[in-house]
């Protein structure tokens, strides 16, 4: 048996192993690609350090910044850029998060259709021209976005967290904003974010799809040359442990009660990284399988879903646990996790749920880079949070390693259970 | 026309014939002596494959008062059999490096899971015998029970829109017919179906002549058909399933209701009845409605929310490939102080120019036909993508030819086809609407 998962564990690893070359352009953006086969299409993806954490006070900022790519260039309407990306086929959006605003593009791999694709994306993205009409129109977008997040307990309960876990770090707003902070922001403001953030240094481009390095290398120079060359922005300072335990209710008539529970976590740095990731993955990482879900639904159907993951962002994200189950039985389901998380910190788990966990992960791991769209969203992960391009292909060497003790040690050492986040939303009334 | 033949070309390096030889597209098809359909696809891109195993039950098959049990029996499926316990299944699958899950709709159930390439046989064995072998466990049931419930409350009871939604379907189809019970099922029925109710639906629906198995990815579809043979093969096949019974929808004209929820926003939809491409009399019909629905998308966007500013959200959506005749939706979300009434004034008048002057969507018609060309391309990334069209065409009955005739189809349509099927079909007093009205959250 022994041997069998060995040789198991020989092949799958060479054949998860990925194909990463990364270079710089001239310019100083960082690019990282592979080539695939079978597919004639290409997946590009620019990762500016530019998100909600780049707000500084003016929440939102980030988000109306990056949404606002695509509206207007110095030579073509917002329709006229729609048209043009919608007669080639190909599939714009942006989208921004704490740490990174990504500019996407999937196009044909197609002479004809890549090259028209590229020089619009080149000009939508360099060539912006921050108009108010649009700045006033995404405003109002964000302020309905905000309204709709009220009426969910799920969003209530995610905003709520955040601000618990991160205090005052960059982290903690919604990167939507809110009405009043949108309301203080103007065009100008959004033209110094752009200009700040926007620029060759400060950008990670991913590539995947079926071309050649040479042609690789075409598209990231042009997109970088019409950049300006920048700075990297500075990193935001590390997220603080918690100094107390805090448990927060917030009443919200739904049928349900969401319940968070967590704490400071990791970024991707982290010396127990590995230790972490396959204990979260046993512990409520891993769907019906994990412990989590085994006495949270499987044992009790307390709940339809219940899980457990890490944020691992630049600063430093955060660890959580998270339920939904009816008013009533919050109490009972509040009192199985909390139990259930301290057994979890105190004894080394069970060495058959241990040999699962690494054996569904590395048996798993071809799974992770099967499409485009995952590889791409791996090569951003590696480019922009400066892992080492051996990253993929060295995981399943270091699961493989890890054994109960470490990650027990590992859990005992991050996470303090006298200061716990507990927070629920629901009606408690 | 050619534009397609250019496309294809570049994924199987055949030329597009019109009948579609299927092997053409790298798709095995076969049929055990039971009646057990196979179909493989393969794609050499990574060393994976997912297995689909499609039975054709779902929400349209069930009436009051049971409602749902398609879909609790697909929770009851994890539930261990003879030889694997309670949970054994996942793990198993997990174990093995596999990724599984089930989603149930109006239509169908399927089964799933994705695995290393070497792991095709104890997937095909496991689906197989969780076909015949389920133990029903009252002690599962009952805690599963409270599961669905708690599934039901997280998607639909505290989700205003989804409400809508459930309700748009409550008034539209009259409850002897299909597509009338959400798919989830009420609560009073959720709570009420016992062992034997679930047993005598594992019994009639869940036989090989009631199944599909799509696999797709690097596999040998010799492999396939084989293992399948092997595990599959001595199942007898059901032969009161053969004259399986149709419950087609059953439309309801006219009808509005107005929903008072807890919630920040409005929310308005209206639904047109209209064929699927398995009922429309002229198949031409459905994809016009299809194409409909693509420019009705764009045109509305562009006018109300970018232009005018008077929506903040808006989406039309129309289900082609649905097993009856279905709704097509036109939703939005006024924009902060504007009148549904201003709204709705608006997409009418939109979809009366289109029917008058066909001419102004000419244009829109070839940008859209160019986006649906690239992603029939983009849609092979995901190997559960090709799987799920594989199995849902074959499981409504519509057959897997239509997965490649889809781009050919759409790229015959004219302007003036669309607008036909807009004045036609997108009749606003024959509508169903149904209106979220606010209340204060707290």
């Amino acid at each position: 048996m022994k041997a069998l998962s060995l040789f198991l564990l020989l092949i799958t690893h060479a054949e998860a192993s990925l194909d990463i070359e990364q270079w710089y352009t001239p310019e100083g953006a960082k690019v990282l690609f592979t080539k695939t086969k079978g597919l004639p299409m290409v997946d590009i993806a620019l990762n500016f350090d530019a998100a909600s954490s780049r707000d500084g006070q003016q929440y939102g900022l980030a988000n109306l910044t990056n949404s606002l790519i695509g509206t207007a260039t110095r030579y073509r309407s917002e329709e006229q850029i729609i048209n043009q990306f919608e007669s080639l086929g190909s599939e714009f959006s942006t989208t921004s998060l704490k740490d990174m605003s990504i500019i996407s593009m999937r196009s044909l791999s197609r002479e004809d259709i890549l090259r028209q694709s590229l020089s619009i994306l080149t000009e939508v993205v360099s060539k912006v021209d921050y108009q108010q009409h649009y700045l006033t129109r995404e405003k109002k977008q964000a302020l309905r976005s905000i309204e709709a997040s009220k009426q969910s307990p799920a969003s209530i309960a995610s905003k709520a967290f955040d601000e618990l876990v991160f205090v005052d770090h960059p982290y903690a707003h919604n990167k939507i904003g809110s009405e009043e902070s949108l309301n203080k922001i103007t065009l100008k403001d959004v033209k110094n974010h752009y200009h700040q953030y926007y620029v060759a240094k400060n950008l990670t481009i991913a590539l995947v799809g079926d071309m050649s390095r040479v042609k690789a290398q075409q598209i990231a120079r042009q997109i970088s040359h019409g950049l300006n060359v920048g700075k990297k922005a500075i990193d935001n300072p590390v997220v603080a442990p918690l100094q107390q335990a805090n448990n927060q209710h917030i009443e919200f008539p739904s049928k349900q009660t969401h319940l968070l529970v967590g704490q400071t976590g990791i970024n991707r740095n982290h010396a127990d990284y590995y230790a972490l990731y396959l204990g979260n993955h046993i512990l409520g990482g891993s769907g019906l399988n994990s412990i989590l879900s085994g006495q949270v639904r499987e044992k009790r159907g307390l709940a339809y879903s219940v899980s457990s993951y890490f944020t691992k962002m630049k600063s430093k994200g955060y660890f959580l646990i998270k339920l939904q189950t009816k008013n009533k039985q919050a109490n009972q389901a509040k009192n199985i996790v909390l139990a259930t998380f301290r057994n979890f910190i105190k004894k080394p788990i069970d060495e058959q749920l241990l040999q699962d966990g690494k054996d569904n992960i590395i048996g798993g791991f071809t799974l992770e880079t099967a499409s485009n769209a995952n590889i791409l969203t791996y090569l951003s992960i590696i480019g922009f949070y400066d892992l080492p391009l051996s990253f993929l292909n060295d995981f399943i060497t270091k699961i493989e390693k890890i054994d109960s003790k470490t990650v027990q040690k590992a859990f005992s050492r991050l996470i303090d259970m006298d200061k716990l986040i507990v927070l629920s939303v629901g009606a408690m009334k | 026309m050619k534009h397609i033949i250019l496309l294809l070309i570049g994924i199987s390096g055949h030329v597009f014939a019109a009948s579609s030889e299927l092997s053409e597209f790298g798709v095995t098809t076969a049929t055990l002596d039971n009646g057990l359909k196979i179909i493989v696809k393969t794609d050499e891109r990574a060393p994976v494959f997912i297995l689909q195993l499609w039975y054709k039950v779902g929400a349209s098959d069930e009436s009051r008062p049971n409602t749902g049990i398609s879909h609790m029996l697909e929770h009851m499926m994890f539930k261990g059999t003879h030889d694997y316990k309670v949970g054994e299944f996942s793990r198993i699958i997990a174990k093995n490096g596999g990724d599984d899950n089930a989603f149930t709709s109006k239509d169908y159930t399927a089964y799933y899971q994705k695995m290393h390439t070497s792991k095709l046989e104890l997937a095909i064995k496991m689906e197989a015998d969780r076909m015949r072998n389920l133990t029903f466990s009252f002690r599962e049931l009952e805690k599963e029970r409270k599961v669905v419930i708690e599934e039901r409350r997280l998607r639909v009871e505290d989700n205003p829109n989804a409400k809508v939604y459930e309700n748009l379907r409550l008034i539209s189809f009259d409850q002897q017919g299909a597509y009338h019970a959400p798919v989830i099922g009420f609560q009073e029925d959720i709570e009420r179906y016992g062992l034997n109710d679930l047993r005598v639906w594992y019994k009639k629906y869940y036989s090989p002549n009631n199944a599909t198995l799509v696999v797709v990815g690097s596999v040998d579809p010799q492999k396939v058909i084989d293992y399948a043979q092997q595990y599959f093969g001595d199942y007898q096949l059901n032969t009161a399933i053969s004259n399986n019974l149709d419950t087609p929808s059953i439309a309801l004209t006219q009808q509005s209701k107005v929903l008072k929820l807890k919630a920040k926003l409005p929310f308005y939809i209206m639904g047109f009845h209209v064929p699927s491409l398995k009922t429309a009399q002229d198949s031409d019909d459905a994809y016009r409605l299809e194409m409909l629905t693509y420019i009705l998308d764009n045109g509305l966007s562009k006018s109300l929310i970018r232009h005018r500013q008077i929506a903040a959200d808006i989406s039309v959506s129309y289900r082609l490939y649905d097993k009856y005749s279905t709704l097509l939706t036109i939703g939005f979300i006024p924009a902060d102080g504007v009148e549904n009434q201003i709204v709705i004034d608006a997409i009418q008048a939109q979809v009366k120019e289109l029917v008058n002057h066909p001419e102004l969507i000419e244009a829109e018609l070839k940008r859209v036909k160019a986006q649906l060309e690239a992603n029939f391309i983009f849609e092979q990334d995901l190997i559960h993508t090709q799987a799920y069209y594989l199995g849902m065409l074959e499981t409504v009955g519509l057959g897997i030819d239509k997965m490649f005739e889809y781009v050919y189809k759409m790229n015959e349509i004219k302007a003036k086809d669309v607008s036909n099927a807009a004045k036609k079909y997108i009749q606003f007093n024959q509508s169903n609407v149904v209106e979220l009205m606010p209340q204060e959250v707290k």
